[in-house]
């Protein structure tokens, strides 16, 4: 007996060495926030497993779908994290300025999965793009962590950074996009989605094919509504409790902590800021006030501000809200140790080749980022890959 | 945020971007399709609007023939089997920040 105490003891001092210390230990990928209540823990745990649970056509899944769980397009290195999918969005930019997300199309995002019954019913393997379409856009899955600190800051502190008519004349006028019923946009790559837990009722919808109280009705299959006796599952096809268990598992999950930065990282860190990059990839949001404690007034380290920047032609692709096909949100560089592609929808390899495809509002920073020499770039490079 | 009507309440309120704008073969009414949906799951309610439709624009009355594509609606509408009538019409502002 006490010989079993003796062995145990360094593990207990290894497990509680943080508390006594006053150290916390770093998150992991795919770790919850510290600082949540039990409540809050059990519920994050309750989330993780609908984000896992592979949903069937006898549970929801489809009749259109993307993926058959969360964790298909978002499990690298754990369940949250980035996929290796890449699924296709459409808008018509019509001629008046309108932008058209194709709705009564089926789109904005275009389903690449159906279900048996629906290719047994229509012959078809995927959703159609839309004839109507004027642009179709490519998207990688990223991850999601610290997406729940995003969500805390407040709609004033992202306005605080928009200069849409670029009054300091720097040659950046951050802008925000809007949801269809006017609320500032904040989620996604076009900055459309207002909220986190609308991203994931939508999501649930538009990539699972999983209706839910928020959005009963399922996705209409090119225009037309889904054929009769496809979908098994009456609507909704889950409940509220399920929403809400999968809406604290993205909500509670932990940023990524950054890599260790040695004397090259933190001049990569200087010249990030020194070129131009900051004023866009703002180092640190604040988040407001929050029922939630563990997001209530915190810095997150998200390099973002949320708001629209035109990016230049060569990037350019779909329409949705206000964005036009070249304006994207500028990309949260949290967790970029974690990534394998770079951009939208990935086509860039290295951090270096996503900084070389930045145009327009983009280009000064580009510019003076070619301008460095290799020590500097190499430097800058280390700083990104530390994120 | 209301997603289309499923079932038959007697009216429904719907936000939304006013997406299209199409005149009916009803003297003076006109089909309105108001762009709504949660995150990127996005429908289209189509809702008739008559022209004795009360409609308010900053406080004030405004015209049927007034509303433009891309605008802010607010509308309270009621479901029925030949379609959904438009009760009442507000076009929501933006703030300078738009």
């Amino acid at each position: 007996m006490k010989r079993g105490w003796v062995s145990l003891l360094p593990a207990v001092i290894l497990a509680v060495s943080p508390a006594l210390t006053g150290c916390r230990k770093a998150p992991r990928p795919g770790d919850p926030l510290p600082g949540l209540t039990e409540e809050q823990r059990n519920l994050f745990q309750a989330g993780r497993k609908v984000a896992a649970r592979e949903f069937t056509p006898e549970t929801g899944l489809g009749p259109l779908f993307n993926a058959p769980s969360c964790g298909e397009c978002h499990e690298e290195p754990v369940l949250g994290g980035r996929g290796d999918e890449v699924e296709t969005h459409v808008a018509r930019l019509r001629p008046d300025g309108v932008c058209d997300p194709l709705a009564d199309k089926g789109g904005p995002v275009i389903q690449q999965h159906v279900t048996p019954a629906l290719h047994q019913a229509l012959g078809i393997d995927s959703e159609p793009v839309p004839e109507e379409a004027t642009g179709r856009a490519v998207r990688t899955s990223p991850d999601l962590f610290g997406f729940g600190l995003l969500d805390a800051v407040s709609d004033e502190t992202i306005l605080s950074y928009a200069d849409p008519e670029d009054r300091n004349k720097d040659g950046i006028s951050g802008r925000p996009n809007r949801f269809v019923d006017g609320r500032l946009g904040r989620f996604g790559r076009k900055a459309f989605v207002p909220t986190l837990l609308e991203f994931v009722e939508g999501a649930f919808v538009a990539e699972q094919g999983i209706t839910n109280p928020a959005m009963p009705t399922e996705e209409l299959v090119g225009g037309a509504p889904i054929p009769p006796g496809v979908d098994p599952v009456p609507e909704p096809e889950i409940d509220a409790e399920t929403v809400a268990a999968a809406d604290a598992f993205v909500r509670f999950l932990a940023p990524p902590a950054p890599l260790r930065r040695a004397r090259e990282g933190k001049r990569g860190e200087a010249l990030f800021a020194r070129i131009g990059c900051a004023a866009c990839h703002v180092p640190v949001l604040k988040t407001g006030d929050n029922p939630v404690r563990a997001l209530r007034y915190k810095g997150v380290a998200a390099y973002t501000d949320l708001l629209l920047h035109d990016m230049g032609p060569d990037l350019a692709d779909i329409c949705l809200g206000l964005a036009t096909p070249s304006e994207f949100r500028t990309e949260p560089l949290m967790g970029l140790h974690l990534m394998t592609v770079f951009l939208h929808d990935g086509r860039a390899k290295t951090i270096e080749e996503a900084i070389l495809l930045h145009g327009s509002e983009g280009t000064a920073a580009r510019d003076r980022f070619r301008a460095l020499d290799s020590s500097e770039r190499a430097a800058l490079d280390k700083f990104l890959g530390s994120l | 945020m209301q997603a289309p009507a499923t079932a038959g309440p007697a009216e429904l309120t719907v936000s939304g971007t006013l997406q299209t704008i199409v005149r009916s073969s009803k003297a003076g009414s006109v089909e309105i399709g108001v762009l709504t949906g949660i995150g990127h799951a996005l429908r289209v309610v189509k809702c008739t609007a008559e022209p004795a439709t009360p409609i308010m624009r900053k406080g004030k009355s405004a015209r049927l023939a007034d509303l433009q594509a891309g605008e802010i609606l607010r509308m309270r509408y009621r479901p029925s089997a030949e379609g959904n009538r438009a009760l009442e019409i507000e076009v929501v502002s933006l703030g300078d920040d738009r």
